[in-house]
């Protein structure tokens, strides 16, 4: 008994304006705009202006995203996805991935997971499936930003 | 695209499944379903399903239908853990149709993948605060199983 997985899309996600929020009950929040581009075998596209990620810094140290983006493929169709997922590693390889500096996967755990909406007939089949997405990070204007390697749960 | 993998975690037994139907809303056709128990085994992690367990399902007509669970688990060594999980059941609807009514359905006949967070204190499984999961189902006599999968 196994699990199996198949891309689905790899998006860049890049940050327009950062809102700072800081210590709430919950933890520590900051309000990104979002922008980005994405591609798979199967459709592509960028995300629209307006997407954004509620992230939060819980108590125990992990990231959560909590993210809506509008996308739009590139033959007009529009996909809404959501994602909260977990970001963990030791504040070290935090700072390093916050400052640019190249980080090894084996050093942190970076997992998403997407949720498609759409009301086009062609991509239907996005409201029905499951999805995972690995995180790694780059340096993108100025700020540290996630690339996510996403795949159907088969 | 770099690889994704996934390791078992556990395997999850649920007990004393009753679906109510609650009707259509304005989300689709709303399905109640309470969950009374079972059993949870994997590596380093067992115990019971503890009773007040449900998933709020959502069909949307099509053959396709929304999962929202949350369940309490309750390890043998005493520790209680929350388990949200969230998924998507897909087939043809004749299929499903005999999957609610608790009849055999063979697992290539339907999609039951669901991706799942747990919540525990800090101390012995505190480790699954963070973690990514996900699930995949088929429905033994018994009632539905999940094998559950830590996405590495």
């Amino acid at each position: 008994m196994t699990v199996r997985f198949e891309p689905l899309l790899t998006i860049q996600v890049g940050i327009d304006y950062s809102d700072k929020i800081g210590e709430t009950p919950y933890g520590w929040r900051r309000n990104d705009a979002v922008n980005g581009q994405f591609e798979g075998p199967k459709l592509r596209g960028r995300v629209l202006p307006g997407s954004d990620d509620w992230l939060l810094v819980r108590r125990d140290g992990t990231f959560n995203p909590h993210c809506r983006m509008l996308l739009e493929t590139d033959d007009s169709e529009l996909v809404i996805m959501t994602y909260t997922g977990v970001r963990h590693a030791t504040q070290d390889v935090l700072d390093r991935q916050e400052r640019g500096e190249p980080t090894d996967p084996t050093e942190f755990y970076h997992r998403i997971t997407p949720l498609f909406e759409t009301a086009s007939e062609k991509y239907d089949w996005l409201n029905r499936i499951v999805t995972v997405g690995r995180g790694q990070r780059v340096m993108k204007d100025g700020h540290s930003v996630p690339i996510y390697n996403v795949f159907q749960v088969l | 695209m770099s690889d994704i993998e996934a390791e078992m975690l556990m395997k999850l037994t649920l007990e004393d499944v009753t679906l109510r139907e609650v009707g259509v809303t304005p989300r689709g056709e709303r399905r109640f379903v309470t969950i009374g128990g079972g059993r949870f085994e994997g590596p380093g992690l067992q115990g019971a399903v503890m009773p007040g367990g449900s998933d709020w399902m959502t069909g949307r007509g099509n053959g396709s239908v929304v999962m929202n669970g949350r369940l309490s688990l309750r390890t043998d060594d005493g520790h209680t853990i929350g388990m949200r999980y969230r998924g998507a059941m897909d087939g043809a609807p004749d299929v499903l149709a005999r999957h609610a009514r608790g009849e055999p359905v063979d697992e290539s006949e339907y999609y039951l993948r669901f991706v799942t967070y747990f919540e525990a204190t800090l101390y012995k499984y505190g480790w699954l605060n963070h973690l990514v999961a996900v699930g995949v189902g088929h429905r033994e006599a018994v009632g539905p199983v999940y094998d559950v999968y830590r996405v590495l």
